[in-house]
Parts: structure tokens; C-alpha cells; sequence
């Protein structure tokens, strides 16, 4: 059975044949007392992609050094043996050339990529605003564990409200504002979606700072209620 | 592209619940697929026999996510989620898909219940 693979979620022209994972795995040493120290090894796993004879060694090498481009990092994927379902691993893949063989066969070609664990890592925050909005600075806080970089914002409400106007949000670190265009939820709104919120240039904020969403303002009749805004960030160490 | 995994956002259903599709919307900010879903109700409801049925659905891809639905039995010990099953041929989503929250029955006055699901997420800016 060939394997279904892809680099960075598009499937590759030239599949491998096989697909073998090496991964190290935790070992358990009983102690006494039916206690047991579990290991946990951090040495990255390796990635095998083969290829056979069956296509082309320049065409395999070809399309690798064009999706891997200057870019090490990447995202491998990989059906599993009943054809449905997805493997991921985030992979570092080295630079490949071709070279003139020493034979006329078609010799198979190994590819060894190894896994890394992909850092800053990615998290989510959600502000809740239950029941009915009103304006304020700080409906919702987050006192943020680490450093970190905002990458999306979004959000829904649950009753839009009605009368003029909508429930426009601001995120802030209490003194900066993240978002260079506020957020909407417009009583017109098909789809109860945040609209329009943009982020500055670099939103980032640091350990211990305290993010929080301002409403700055409310529909006509007061009437909006149950928002919920979220943040994508990537965390920093520190 | 990184792969990350992560908890999304709850879809909400606020206040006492009815059958209504589009509860709660959740704007992908990547592609990725699903992996689980899991749940949670305040109030469960009376009437025997009867649940609080749930069901993720890709608005922007016309698809359901799950292929049995989860429900919050009215009998429930633990007013968790159950039952539910991800689909495997619909489990992936595009970046900036609309995915909703579907309440296809419900026992008799069933209130404010959470929803959420382990996502993959393909992060393709970094």
C-alpha cells in the first residue's frame, strides 16, 4: 500500500513507498512500594520517507529542494496504513541535491528528517463577558504567564443587541491597545463574528502584564450580551 | 508551516437551550482538523429517556463534524458529553471556516452547556 503524504498540508506528487517513525519512547522502572519512575526521553525522533524505484530520483529530489525551498522547518504528514486519518510531525528537512550515481540502476532514496518540538508554542486565550455588556475598561482579564506575541483575534456574541451603533472591543495591556482597528459585532451581523479587528505592527507582551478587554461601546438599547473574544498567541519562555 | 495542537474557544449555549442550529459560531484562524470534542451542561434537563443533542457542523463546507452526534442524557452523573464521534472524512477545515454549534433535540429545559475540541492547527505565519 503507498502512503498518502504531504509537506506543509499539499500533497506531494512523488509519494514515498514507506513512511518509518523512529521515535524514542518512555520507559517505566518499577520501585518500591508499586511506585515506578517513569523516563521520558528528549532526544528527537527521525522521520524515514523512502522511495522506491517506481519514480524518478531527480523528479523526488526536485520537488523536495521546491517545497522545502529556504525554509527547514516544515510540517510532514502522513496517512495511516487503513488510508484515512492523519499523521503530523513538525520536521526539520535538510537541503538535498542530486547527484550523478555511480551505476545506471535506480537506487531507492532515504530521506532522514528529524522532529523537533516547534517553540514558541501556541496557546489560546479566551475573554468571557457573560449576560448583558456594558462599556468599560476591563470587562475580562488575563494576567499572561509568559511573554508572548498575539497572532489572531476573534470572537462571537450572543445576542447582538439592537438600536445604533454595535459592541466594539479593544484588547489592551491596560496602557497599549493591540488592536489598530477595534473589534465589531455589528446588530446587523449575519453571523454573530467578530468584524474588522486588525492588529498593531507587533503585538507582543510580557510576563505578568495583565491583558484585558475594553468595550468602548454598546448598541443604542443596551441590549447586547454573552461575547466572547479569543486570542491565538505564542509564547515565549520568559 | 507548524502543526500545533490546542484547545479551541467553547461554543455556547447560554441561558435554557432549544433545537436550533448556529448556537455558537467558531472562526477557524488557521486550517487544521479536529481531533476530539467534549462537553459540558449546567442543567440536564428533565424527561425520561430523553438528551440535549449536539452537533459541530463546517458552515462554510456544508458538513458535519461529527458522525454521532454527542448528547447530555437527562439521566447523566456527570453532565458530561457523551457518545460523540469525529468523523474522519470531516474533520478537516480550512483557515477562516465558520464551524457552529447545532442543537438537533432536547430534553425538557435543558440550560447552558459548553462545548470544545482538541484542534490541530496548521500555523502557516511563522
Amino acid at each position: 500500500m503507498s502512503f498518502s503524504v504531504k509537506l506543509d498540508n499539499v500533497a506531494l506528487t512523488n509519494n514515498p513507498s514507506h513512511v518509518l517513525v523512529a521515535e524514542p519512547q518512555p520507559t517505566a522502572t518499577p520501585t518500591a512500594g508499586y511506585g515506578k519512575i517513569v523516563y521520558v526521553p528528549r532526544i528527537p525522533g527521525q522521520v524515514q520517507l523512502q522511495w522506491g524505484g517506481e519514480v524518478a530520483v531527480p523528479a523526488v529530489v526536485a520537488e523536495l529542494r521546491a517545497k522545502r525551498g529556504s525554509v527547514p522547518q516544515h510540517m510532514l504528514s502522513w496517512t495511516k496504513e487503513t488510508g484515512v486519518g492523519l499523521y503530523h510531525r513538525n520536521v526539520v528537512m535538510p537541503i538535498i541535491a542530486y547527484g550523478q550515481g555511480p551505476g545506471a540502476a535506480i537506487d531507492t532514496f532515504t530521506l532522514t528528517l528529524e522532529e523537533y518540538r516547534s517553540f514558541p508554542e501556541l496557546t489560546l486565550w479566551e475573554f468571557w463577558v457573560p449576560n448583558t455588556i456594558v462599556v468599560g475598561d476591563g470587562q475580562a482579564k488575563i494576567k499572561m504567564p509568559a511573554g508572548g506575541r498575539i497572532m489572531k483575534v476573534g470572537g462571537y456574541i450572543g445576542t447582538l443587541g439592537t438600536g445604533a451603533g454595535q459592541t466594539r472591543v479593544q484588547v489592551s495591556n491596560g496602557a497599549t491597545d493591540y488592536l489598530s482597528t477595534p473589534g465589531d459585532f455589528v446588530v446587523a451581523s449575519a453571523t454573530g463574528l467578530m468584524e474588522n479587528a486588525a492588529l498593531v505592527a507587533s503585538p507582543t507582551f510580557n510576563r505578568g502584564d495583565t491583558l484585558e478587554l475594553d468595550v468602548d461601546t454598546i448598541p443604542a438599547n443596551s441590549n447586547s450580551a454573552n461575547l466572547s473574544v479569543w486570542l491565538c498567541a505564542i509564547m515565549f519562555a520568559v | 508551516m507548524i502543526i500545533q495542537q490546542m484547545t479551541t474557544p467553547p461554543w455556547r449555549a447560554p441561558g435554557t437551550i432549544t433545537v436550533a442550529d448556529g448556537k455558537w459560531s467558531w472562526k477557524a484562524p488557521y486550517a487544521g482538523e479536529i481531533v476530539s470534542v467534549g462537553g459540558y451542561i449546567t442543567t440536564l434537563g428533565s424527561g425520561a429517556g430523553t438528551s440535549t443533542d449536539i452537533q459541530l457542523r463546517n458552515e462554510t463546507q456544508t458538513k458535519d463534524i461529527l458522525s454521532t452526534v454527542g448528547a447530555f442524557e437527562v439521566n447523566s452523573a456527570t453532565n458530561l458529553l457523551e457518545g460523540q464521534v469525529v468523523s474522519v472524512a470531516n474533520a478537516t477545515f480550512a483557515k477562516n471556516d465558520v464551524i457552529d454549534l447545532d442543537v438537533d433535540a432536547v430534553s425538557t429545559n435543558p440550560a447552558d452547556a459548553e462545548v470544545w475540541a482538541v484542534v490541530n492547527l496548521f500555523m502557516d505565519d511563522v
